[in-house]
């Protein structure tokens, strides 16, 4: 599985006119792709987003200045896309605070039959392995990634540092991997 | 603080999602995320198991709502939380404090005390108290309330500070009153609540008769007489008293961990539900306080109340970590559907 995967083309922008700085930024993009998107990915907790957002990163990139000097071209990257990251989480909350009407998202309500028990049996797998967790390490994975929450109100309610929870998620997501990966691993 | 996860000796899932996680802090020093980006870069494997990790985070947070649901039940309960951690202690507090106020209303109540001296008592935020005094009346404090008792030899007098209370007083010969802000309340042998949001006064009767004056009165001037089942409400805007008839259950659901509200004030409801919120509710736009709100808040489950405003309200809810925001919102983006 490689979900990291070059989403866009940047040799075909180089036929534009663009000068110094679209060459020097369609290099950035060749070089660095994979990183800026699973960057992304982490961030916004979806592939699809990440890909957009990564879009945007290159747009922005291309019609920066060519006066704009960038000490550190790849830093200068990341800067642009944790900035537009933050953006799209921005516009996120205000669709997820949009009313909400429980009976009109029936989409779950009816779901093909097959690909219904395939989810169920992949979160029963989930859950076992979060079963053989401590307590607060698969609490704080849930919170986190589950959830949704940040490590500041993570770190709050259990009443821990940031630093701890991240170290609780970053244990869980290890082992629901590993059990995961053994698992999809033919007999 | 600022290590950075070590391949050495460590499966590379392990690492992998040791710097997934770090990658979620938005406070990461972009140093570190170059470090990250020569590990992810530095071997396909790397980066294949990076994604891996990246993928179950992604499924895990994109569940359908019930299964969601049954994982937070599982393994991050709220209700046990709630049960274990607040309620035990304070009711233990609430205990505590009957004991210790009994004591001191003894002294300060004994004859020859006719000064008297001027009791404050308070309770926590989200957290209720039983007074019992010594002449057989009680007050059963609302969260974040507080009132001062000053028993002389001609009159009880209790001042309503801030919140809510519900008074229950034993007949006496000396008058029972209660000064909540521009209110005074005289009793006539009854029970009633009154609740004090700044200077807005509502005093509801639940039992026999009460009279309400404005304080600034003279004598018996402008004073009504209020039966059980009646309500007086004082609006600081219009300076004008609304006596309206109600379920004497109502007015004081509280005492059952559930705030009412008819035709109040956004601002008037959230300065109630704020004495009880863990996260104080905060208006970003002023006008958004004279919207008014008629229904019932459940105190143990706020949050879920807020989160159902943007419903009823042009609002949109912004969480922090110290408080929640209600922000105007325009039509067209709160029809936006769910993501």
């Amino acid at each position: 599985m490689n979900a990291v995967r070059q989403t866009m083309d940047p040799s075909e922008a180089t036929a534009s006119p663009g000068g110094h700085r679209a060459a020097q930024v369609v290099s950035l993009f060749r070089e660095h792709n994979a990183a800026l998107v699973a960057f992304l990915r982490v961030r916004l907790n979806s592939l699809a987003d990440a890909q957009e957002v990564a879009q945007e990163v290159y747009l922005k990139l291309l019609t920066l200045k060519d006066t704009t000097t960038i000490d550190s071209p790849r830093a200068f990257l990341f800067r642009a896309a944790a900035n537009l990251a933050v953006d799209r989480i921005r516009m996120r909350t205000v669709r997820a605070n949009a009313p909400v009407d429980p009976d009109a998202d029936d989409w779950h309500a009816a779901p093909v039959p097959e690909r219904h028990t395939a989810a169920l049996e992949q979160w029963r797998d989930l859950r076992q392995a979060l079963d053989e967790l401590p307590a607060r390490t698969s609490r704080a994975f849930v919170m986190h990634v589950i959830e949704g929450r940040d490590f500041a109100s993570v770190a709050l309610d259990m009443n821990l540092s940031e630093r701890m929870v991240r170290y609780h998620v970053a244990n869980a997501l290890a082992h629901c991997r590993e059990r995961r990966d053994a698992a999809e691993k033919p007999l | 603080m600022n290590t950075t996860p070590s391949s050495a000796g460590r499966p590379i899932e392990h690492t992998a999602a040791d710097w997934w996680a770090r990658l979620r802090d938005p406070g990461l020093p972009e140093q570190s995320l170059l470090q990250w980006s020569d590990w992810l870069e530095a071997d396909t494997r790397h980066a294949e198991a990076f994604a891996r990790v990246s993928a179950l985070a992604e499924s895990a947070g994109h569940m359908a709502p019930d299964v969601r649901t049954g994982f937070v039940e599982r393994f991050a309960p709220r209700a046990t939380r709630v049960a274990t951690r607040r309620r035990w202690p304070m009711a233990l507090a609430a205990g505590v404090a009957i004991v210790v106020l009994g004591a001191g209303l003894f002294v300060a109540l004994r004859p020859g005390a006719s000064a008297g001296t001027p009791s404050r008592y308070a309770s926590e935020r989200a957290g209720h108290r039983d007074i019992a005094l010594p002449d057989g009346s009680s007050i059963e404090l609302g969260g974040a309330t507080s009132v001062t008792a000053r028993y002389g030899r001609d009159e009880r007098t209790i001042d309503l500070d801030a919140g809510e209370a519900f008074f229950r007083v034993a007949h006496a010969p000396r008058p029972f009153v209660v000064n909540a802000g521009a209110l005074r309340i005289r009793d006539l042998g009854t029970a009633f609540n009154v609740r004090r949001t700044a200077d807005r006064v509502t005093v509801s009767v639940t039992e026999g008769r009460v009279q309400v004056s404005p304080a600034s009165a003279q004598g018996d001037a402008g004073m009504v007489e209020l039966g059980a089942g009646r309500e007086a409400s004082f609006d600081p805007a219009t300076q004008a008293m609304r006596i309206l008839d109600i379920d004497p259950a109502s007015a004081t659901s509280w005492r059952g961990h559930r705030l009412e509200f008819v035709n109040e004030p956004l601002s008037s409801v959230v300065e109630n539900v704020n004495r009880y919120s863990a996260r104080p509710i905060r208006l970003h736009d002023a006008a958004l306080g004279k919207l008014t709100f008629t229904g019932t808040v459940q105190v143990d489950t706020i949050d879920s109340w807020v989160s159902a405003l943007p419903r009823v309200f042009p609002v949109r809810v912004d969480t922090f970590v110290d408080r929640v925001e209600l922000v105007r919102q325009t039509s067209m983006a709160r029809n936006t559907p769910p993501r």
